[in-house]
C-alpha cells in the first residue's frame, strides 16, 4: 500500500512526463531510436541543475567541515566527555552546521533516484519498442546480440561510464575508488539482458553525463574566482532559512493555495458527497507532476524577476491565498443541492451590480490591508502565514482520517471485484410464492409507449399480461413533489400536504415511504428499496440498496468508461468554485459546464448505477427467497443525463432521451424473459411507472390545441409530454398480449395497486381504481418549486395547479385552480 | 589490517548493491561515492542526535532550586557567583549599585560566601546550590540584567534564560581573553573589561567567528578596589631583615615546577632566603600527588613556608620578591606592591584556548618583560645571584604605564562598573 502510494507520488508523474516527451519526440521524428535519444537528452538537460546543486551542496558541506577541522581536532585533543561535546556543538552552531547537512548534501542523489527509476520503469515496459529497429540494433525491444550473440551495447555503456569516472576525478580514498568502479560494473550486470532500447537510453545518458561532467569541470576552472564553494557562508545549506522573507511569504502563500485548492477542498467535497468518481492514483500522479512543474515555474519566475516584480509576486500570492482561504473556509452560500454537477438554484449565482461593487470594494480593502501588513509587519505576517499553513495541514490530516468513513466508496473504488451486500442480495432475490415489483423509471413520458409500439411491436412481445394506461396524469411534475404521493397515495399529494401544513415535507415523504411497506411487512413480505429518493428514514426491516455497488458493477463491465468518466477535473473546478469571490462563481459554473471540465463523458458516470442495476438484475438475480417479496426500484432513467445511442451502447455524444427510454424497456424485457424462464412471472405483479413526464415529444393523443389552452407554465412543466407519466401494470397470472386502457389514473394510485395484491388491502389506502372503476373521477396536478430545505418547510410553493376530469388529452377537461 | 580492509570493501559492496540491487535503481557512476557519504552522514546524525538526547535527559533530570527564589517580581539585576573567592569582584559593584538605589539579587553556589551576609539595604542574597541544580536555576532566571564571572554562557550547561534581557560578564583577571577556554564570552551581550588588550582580543574573536559585536566597557578590575583598601592591613614587619621570596607557580605542566624542577628552590633555601611556596590552588585538585611529593621533599628546610590560604594578600605583603611563571598573581604583585618580579620564560601554549583560533597578537608575551625580569630556564641555577644583584641595585621600578594599559580605573573600578551597569539598565 505504502509502496504503491510512493510509486504514485514520485515515480508515476515522472513516467507520465517521460511518456509525454517520448511521444512528442516520436511524433516529430517518427523514429523510436531517435525518440529515445531525445528523451535521454531532455532528461539529462533537466537533471543538469540537480547535478549542479548536488555538487555544490556536497562541496559546500566539505568546505564547512574543512573550515572547522583545526578547531575540531584541537577540541578533541584538549577536552573530553561532556565539555568536548558542548564545544563541538557550539562550533557547529557558529558554522551553521549540523551533521544532518551531510544528508542534505546527498539530496542530489536522492532526487535523482526517482527520475532514474521512472526511466527504467518507463522504458522496460514500453511495448512499442518491440520489433522496431534502429541503426545496427535489430529490435529495440530485445537485447542487441550484436556479435556472436553477445550484447555489445552494455559494454559500450560501461566503457563510457568508466571514462566518466576518470574525467570527473579519480577517488581519493580506496573506498572512493572501489565505489566509483563498482557502479559501472554493477550496471553492466544489471542491464546486460535488458532490451536494447533501454541500454540505448542508458548509453546516451552516460554520454550526456560525460559531456556534462566535462563542461562542469571546464567552467569551474574558468570561474575559479567565482567559485561559490569558496564562500560557504553565502551559500548556506539551510536553504529555507537563507531565503528572503518575501520569498518565504511567496512560497508559503503558493503552498497554501495549492493545498486548499487541490487537497483540502477536494477532500471536503469527497467527504460530503458520493457524486464524484475519482481515479485516485491518476489524481495523485497528475497532481504531483503539476506540483513539480508549477514549482519550477513559480520559483523561476521569482528568481528571474526584478525587485519590484518580486514584491508584486509576493503581494499577489498573499492576496490570492488569503482570498482562497477566506472564501473556502468562511463564506458559504446556498446554491441548492448539486445534482450531476448541476446546481438546483443557479439563479442565486447571479449577483446584482450593487453586490458586485460591495464585494469588489471589500476585496480592495483586503488588498490594501495586506499591502500595509507586508510593508510594515513582514515578520509577523510570515509567522501568521506559517501558522495558517500548519492549520491547513492539520485540517487535511483530519479530513484524510475521516475520509474512509465518510466516503467508503472512494477508498474501495480501485478494487473492481464487486460483492453484493446482504441487502443487495435481497434486492436480487425473488420468491417462488409471490413477488410485487415496482419499476419507477424517473422522467419516462407515458406517450412514448405508443410511439415505440407503433415502431416496433415486437419489442413488447415479452410484456404479456401488461396493460398500458395512457390516460394517466402525474400527481405533480417533478420528483420532489410527486414522490410522496406515489408512495403514500393521494393523501401525500402537494395539495394535501399544503392543506395540512403540519409536518415538514421531509417528514411527509418519510411517512409516505413507510406507509405501504408497514402493511406488507405485517403480511410477511420481504421489502426492498433500490435508491429511495430524498433520503427517507425507512423502517429497519426494509432492505435498502444504494447506488454504489451497481455503479461499480457497471464499471467492471465497462472498464473503458470507468477511466473516461472520472471527475478529477470537475472536482478541481468545484474546489475552485468554492474558493473564488461570489461574483466570479457564475462564470466558473458556466451553466453547469464548469468551464469545459464537465464533458459529455461525465454524464456517463451519473447514469451508471441505473444501467449497472439493470445488468445485475438480468445476470445476478436468483430465485431463492422463501417468503413473499416486494421490491421498489427507482431508476434514474430515462432522466437526464442520457448516455445511450440507438444501439443502446454508451455514447454520450449521440445520446438522446428517447434512446434511454427505449433501452430501459429493452432491459426490462430481458428481465421479464428471465422471470418467465425461472417460472416466477405468473406469481409476480409488476408495475412500471414514472414520477413525471419529460420535456420531450408529446403523445399524439393530445389535442393539437392543448398547448394553446393550457399554458406550459413555470419551467414548461405543464407541457403535454410532462404531465403524462408512464403506467403499465401486470397483475398475477396475466399472460395476454399487451393491452391498452384509457381509464383515468394517476401515478399516485400506485399504493392502491400494490395493496390490491393483499386480500385485506392496506390501512388508509383507497381501493385499486383499475379494479373498482370510478365514475367522474377528478384528479389534481400541481407544479411546485423545489423546496430549499425539506426539513424546515411544510408547504410547497405551488406555481400552477389544475383539476382534470375524463381524458387528460382534451384541454377542455382541465380546470385551472391556481 | 587485512580484515579491516576486507570489511571496508564488503561494506562498500553492501552499500552499492543496496542501491542497485532492485531492478529500478540506477546511479550515475560518480554519484556512487555520494551513496556512501549519505550512509555515513546518516549514521553521524543518529549518533549526534542520541548524544544530544543523552545530555538533555541528563541535564533535565536535575531539579531546579528555582523555587527558593522569589520570582513574583522580576529582578532588576542578578549577580551570580561561583564561590566566596569572587566576593571581592562583586562587592565593589554591589556597593556602588546600592548607593544608586538599584535593587540586586546575589546568587551564589558557595554556602560560605560572604555575600550571603551582605548588610546592604538594596541587596538580597541566596544560596542556590552547586552543579547542575544551580545551572537549572540560572537557566530560568527572570531579570533585566544578569552579571557573572562564569564564562561560556550558552556553551556549556549554563544557557541564556529567555526571561533575561541582558547578560554581562565581569572579568576577574587582567589576563587576555586568548587564554580563556573555548567560546568563553561569545554569547554575552557585554563584557566589563580590565584593559584595552581584552577588548582587542574579543573583537578579534568576534570577527573570526562572524559574531555580532558585544558592548565592551572600560571598567578595570573591581577586586583591586578591595585590595587597595586592604593594603595597609598587611605589611612586612619592619624588624624583618630577611629577604622573603614568594614562589607562585601555575599548576599546568608548562609551569615553573615542571619546567625547572625544585633544585633551584633548594639552592635558594640553602642560601638562607626565606621562601614561601604558594602553589596554585588547582594543584591540590588536579595534581595533588605531584605537589605533595615536592612539599615533602622541601619540608626539611626550616626557612620554607607553604601558603595555602585563600587570599594571597598577606603573603604578597610580606614578600620582597616574586618568582613565577605566568600567573595572574604577577599582575597583583606588580600593581599593588610594585616589588621585583622574576618570571620564567616558559612557553605560553594556546592549545585548547581561544587564542588558538585566531591570529591575534598575544598581549601577555609582550607584557611579561615590562612586569619583571625574564629568566631563561637554563638561568634558573643562577637565581640566587640574580636576586642578590637586584636587591643590591635597589632600583625603583616604574610600572605606571603598563598598569594604566592593563587595568582601567585602578582602585575605583567598582563605582565605574556600577555606573556602566546602570547605563545598561537605562538602555534596556
Amino acid at each position: 500500500m505504502i509502496s504503491l502510494f510512493l510509486f504514485n507520488v514520485f515515480i508515476l508523474p515522472l513516467t507520465l512526463l517521460m511518456r509525454a516527451i517520448f511521444d512528442a519526440a516520436l511524433q516529430a521524428t517518427g523514429n523510436h531510436g531517435v525518440a529515445i535519444i531525445i528523451l535521454s537528452a531532455v532528461i539529462s538537460a533537466l537533471m543538469t541543475p540537480l547535478y549542479s546543486f548536488s555538487k555544490k551542496w556536497q562541496q559546500n558541506n566539505q568546505n564547512k567541515l574543512l573550515n572547522m577541522q583545526p578547531t575540531l581536532s584541537s577540541i578533541n585533543r584538549h577536552y573530553k566527555g561532556q565539555e568536548r561535546y558542548f564545544y563541538i556543538k557550539t562550533l557547529y552552531r557558529q558554522h551553521h552546521y549540523h551533521p544532518i547537512h551531510s544528508l542534505k548534501a546527498s539530496m542530489g542523489l536522492l532526487l535523482q533516484i526517482p527520475v532514474l527509476m521512472a526511466a527504467f520503469h518507463f522504458l522496460l515496459h514500453l511495448q512499442s519498442l518491440n520489433g522496431v529497429s534502429f541503426l545496427f540494433l535489430k529490435d529495440l525491444g530485445r537485447p542487441d546480440s550484436l556479435v556472436w550473440g553477445i550484447n555489445i551495447l552494455p559494454f559500450i555503456m560501461t566503457a563510457i561510464n568508466l571514462f566518466s569516472v576518470f574525467v570527473s576525478g579519480w577517488g581519493k580514498s580506496t573506498s572512493n575508488k572501489v565505489s566509483l568502479l563498482i557502479i559501472p560494473f554493477a550496471f553492466l550486470v544489471l542491464l546486460y539482458h535488458s532490451p536494447s532500447g533501454l541500454t540505448l537510453y542508458w548509453t546516451m545518458n552516460s554520454i550526456f553525463y560525460l559531456i556534462n561532467t566535462a563542461m562542469h569541470k571546464f567552467f569551474s576552472k574558468q570561474n575559479k574566482n567565482n567559485d561559490p564553494t569558496k564562500n560557504p557562508e553565502k551559500y548556506s545549506i539551510n536553504i529555507f532559512n537563507a531565503l528572503s522573507p518575501s520569498l518565504k511569504i511567496y512560497l508559503i502563500s503558493l503552498a497554501q493555495i495549492f493545498l486548499i485548492l487541490f487537497v483540502l477542498n477536494p477532500l471536503t467535497l469527497l467527504s460530503s458527497t458520493n457524486d464524484f468518481i475519482i481515479n485516485i492514483p491518476n489524481y495523485i500522479s497528475t497532481l504531483s507532476l503539476c506540483l513539480l512543474l508549477s514549482s519550477l515555474f513559480f520559483i523561476s519566475l521569482f528568481r528571474y524577476s526584478n525587485l519590484f516584480f518580486k514584491k508584486c509576486l509576493t503581494l499577489f500570492s498573499l492576496f490570492f491565498s488569503t482570498i482562497i482561504f477566506i472564501y473556502s473556509i468562511f463564506i458559504k452560500k446556498n446554491y441548492g443541492l448539486m445534482d450531476h454537477f448541476t446546481l438546483h438554484f443557479p439563479q442565486t449565482l447571479i449577483q446584482t451590480p450593487w453586490e458586485i461593487m460591495i464585494e469588489a470594494l471589500l476585496l480592495l480593502v483586503l488588498f490594501v490591508i495586506l499591502l500595509f501588513l507586508l510593508l510594515t509587519f513582514k515578520k509577523q505576517l510570515l509567522q501568521y502565514q506559517m501558522m495558517l499553513l500548519l492549520a491547513i495541514s492539520v485540517a487535511i490530516m483530519i479530513e484524510l482520517l475521516g475520509l474512509p468513513k465518510a466516503n467508503p466508496k472512494l477508498i474501495h473504488q480501485p478494487n473492481f471485484t464487486v460483492s453484493f451486500k446482504k441487502e443487495q442480495q435481497k434486492m436480487l432475490s425473488f420468491s417462488k410464492e409471490k413477488n410485487i415489483l415496482v419499476f419507477l423509471l424517473d422522467g419516462f413520458s407515458g406517450g412514448y409507449i405508443n410511439k415505440f409500439y407503433k415502431k416496433d411491436p415486437l419489442m413488447f412481445d415479452e410484456f404479456t399480461g401488461f396493460t398500458f394506461y395512457p390516460n394517466t396524469l402525474t400527481t405533480s411534475t417533478a420528483t420532489w413533489s410527486s414522490i410522496a404521493a406515489i408512495l403514500g397515495g393521494d393523501r401525500y399529494s402537494v395539495q394535501f400536504i399544503n392543506q395540512r401544513d403540519e409536518k415538514s415535507i421531509q417528514q411527509e415523504i418519510t411517512e409516505a415511504y413507510n406507509l405501504v411497506p408497514s402493511t406488507l411487512l405485517q403480511h410477511d413480505f420481504s421489502v426492498s428499496f433500490f435508491n429511495p429518493a430524498y433520503g427517507p428514514d425507512l423502517n429497519s426491516n426494509i432492505d435498502v440498496s444504494d447506488l454504489t455497488t451497481y455503479a461499480k458493477y457497471f464499471q467492471k463491465n465497462h472498464p473503458f468508461w470507468s477511466y473516461k468518466m472520472t471527475h478529477n477535473q470537475v472536482m478541481i473546478m468545484v474546489s475552485l468554485f468554492r474558493s473564488v469571490p461570489l461574483f466570479m462563481r457564475q462564470h466558473l459554473y458556466n451553466n453547469g459546464r464548469w468551464l469545459g471540465a464537465y464533458t459529455s463523458n461525465h454524464l456517463v458516470s451519473s447514469a451508471t448505477a441505473a444501467w449497472g442495476f439493470f445488468d445485475a438484475l438480468i445476470k445476478e438475480s436468483r430465485v431463492h427467497e422463501n417468503g413473499k417479496t416486494f421490491k421498489f426500484i427507482h431508476l434514474k432513467c430515462p432522466h437526464f443525463p442520457h448516455i445511450l445511442d440507438d444501439h443502446c451502447e454508451i455514447n454520450p455524444r449521440q445520446s438522446r432521451y428517447q434512446n434511454d427510454a427505449v433501452c430501459a424497456l429493452k432491459k426490462i424485457r430481458l428481465f421479464l424473459q428471465w422471470m418467465k424462464a425461472n417460472n416466477i412471472y405468473d406469481i409476480s405483479k409488476i408495475i412500471i411507472l414514472s414520477d413525471h413526464g419529460w420535456w420531450a415529444e408529446p403523445s399524439e393523443d393530445f389535442y393539437p390545441h392543448f398547448t394553446k389552452e393550457i399554458p406550459p407554465g413555470y419551467e414548461h412543466r405543464f407541457m403535454p409530454s410532462m404531465v403524462q407519466p408512464l403506467l403499465m401494470i401486470k397483475d398475477f397470472n396475466q399472460n395476454k398480449k399487451l393491452a391498452f386502457s384509457n381509464i383515468l389514473l394517476s401515478n399516485s394510485d400506485l399504493p392502491s395497486m400494490i395493496c390490491s395484491a393483499i386480500a385485506s388491502g392496506c390501512r388508509n389506502i383507497k381501493a385499486d381504481p383499475t379494479k373498482n372503476l370510478l365514475s367522474d373521477r377528478t384528479l389534481i396536478i400541481s407544479n411546485a418549486l423545489i423546496p430549499k430545505n425539506l426539513d424546515n418547510e411544510k408547504r410547497f410553493n405551488v406555481m400552477g395547479q389544475y383539476r382534470v376530469q375524463g381524458m387528460i388529452f382534451d384541454p377542455a377537461n382541465w380546470k385551472k385552480i391556481r | 589490517m587485512f580484515t579491516l580492509h576486507l570489511f571496508k570493501i564488503l561494506f562498500i559492496f553492501f552499500i552499492t548493491f543496496f542501491f542497485t540491487s532492485t531492478s529500478y535503481a540506477y546511479l550515475d557512476p560518480t554519484t556512487g561515492s555520494v551513496a556512501i557519504y549519505f550512509i555515513v552522514g546518516f549514521l553521524a546524525v543518529i549518533f549526534y542526535s542520541l548524544k544530544d538526547l543523552f545530555y538533555k535527559i541528563r541535564f533535565s533530570s536535575h531539579p531546579s532550586t528555582l523555587k527558593q527564589i522569589d520570582h513574583r517580581n522580576e529582578h532588576i539585576i542578578i549577580f551570580y557567583s561561583e564561590g566566596n573567592n569572587y566576593w571581592n569582584v562583586f562587592s565593589p559593584i554591589i556597593e556602588a549599585l546600592d548607593k544608586l538605589s538599584i535593587h540586586c539579587l546575589y546568587l551564589t553556589s558557595d554556602k560560605d560566601d560572604r555575600g550571603l551576609e551582605c548588610p546592604l539595604k538594596n541587596v538580597k542574597s541566596k544560596y542556590i546550590g552547586q552543579g547542575l541544580p544551580a545551572m537549572t536555576t540560572l537557566n530560568h532566571l527572570r531579570a533585566k540584567l544578569v552579571v557573572m564571572t562564569t564564562p561560556q554562557l550558552d556553551v556549556i550547561q549554563l544557557r541564556r534564560s529567555k526571561n533575561v534581557q541582558h547578560y554581562a560578564h565581569v572579568v576577574h583577571s587582567p589576563v587576555g581573553m586568548l587564554f580563556y577556554r573555548k567560546f568563553a564570552v561569545d554569547y554575552f551581550d557585554s563584557v566589563l573589561c580590565s584593559g584595552e588588550h581584552q577588548k582587542r582580543d574579543i573583537r578579534c574573536l568576534e570577527e573570526k567567528r562572524g559574531l555580532p559585536k558585544k558592548t565592551l566597557f572600560s571598567t578595570g578590575l573591581t577586586y583591586y578596589d578591595v585590595m587597595v583598601k586592604n593594603l595597609n592591613s598587611f605589611k612586612k614587619n619592619k624588624n624583618d631583615n630577611n629577604i622573603n621570596i614568594l614562589i607562585a607557580p601555575t599548576w599546568k605542566t608548562t609551569g615553573l615546577l615542571d619546567q625547572s624542577g625544585i633544585d633551584w628552590i633548594k639552592v635558594l633555601l640553602e642560601d638562607g632566603y626565606h621562601v614561601t611556596l604558594r602553589p596554585h590552588p588547582q594543584f591540590f585538585i588536579s595534581r595533588n600527588d605531584f605537589i605533595a611529593k615536592i612539599i615533602k621533599e622541601l619540608s626539611v628546610f626550616p626557612n620554607l613556608m607553604i601558603d595555602r590560604s585563600p587570599s594571597p594578600e598577606p603573603t604578597m605583603a610580606m614578600a620582597d620578591f616574586l618568582i613565577s611563571d605566568f600567573s595572574g598573581i604577577i599582575f597583583d604583585f606588580a600593581f599593588l606592591y610594585n616589588k621585583p618580579i622574576i618570571i620564567l620564560d616558559n612557553d605560553l601554549p594556546l592549545g585548547g584556548f581561544e587564542g588558538e583560533d585566531v591570529n591575534c597578537e598575544v598581549w601577555e608575551i609582550a607584557t611579561r618583560s615590562k612586569l619583571g625580569s625574564i629568566i631563561k630556564p637554563e638561568q634558573i641555577s643562577q637565581l640566587s645571584s640574580i636576586i642578590k644583584k637586584i636587591s643590591q641595585e635597589n632600583k625603583t621600578i616604574d610600572r605606571s604605564k603598563i598598569k594604566e594599559q592593563s587595568v582601567y580605573h585602578f582602585g575605583t573600578a567598582g563605582i565605574v562598573a556600577g555606573e556602566q551597569l546602570s547605563t545598561i539598565l537605562k538602555n534596556l
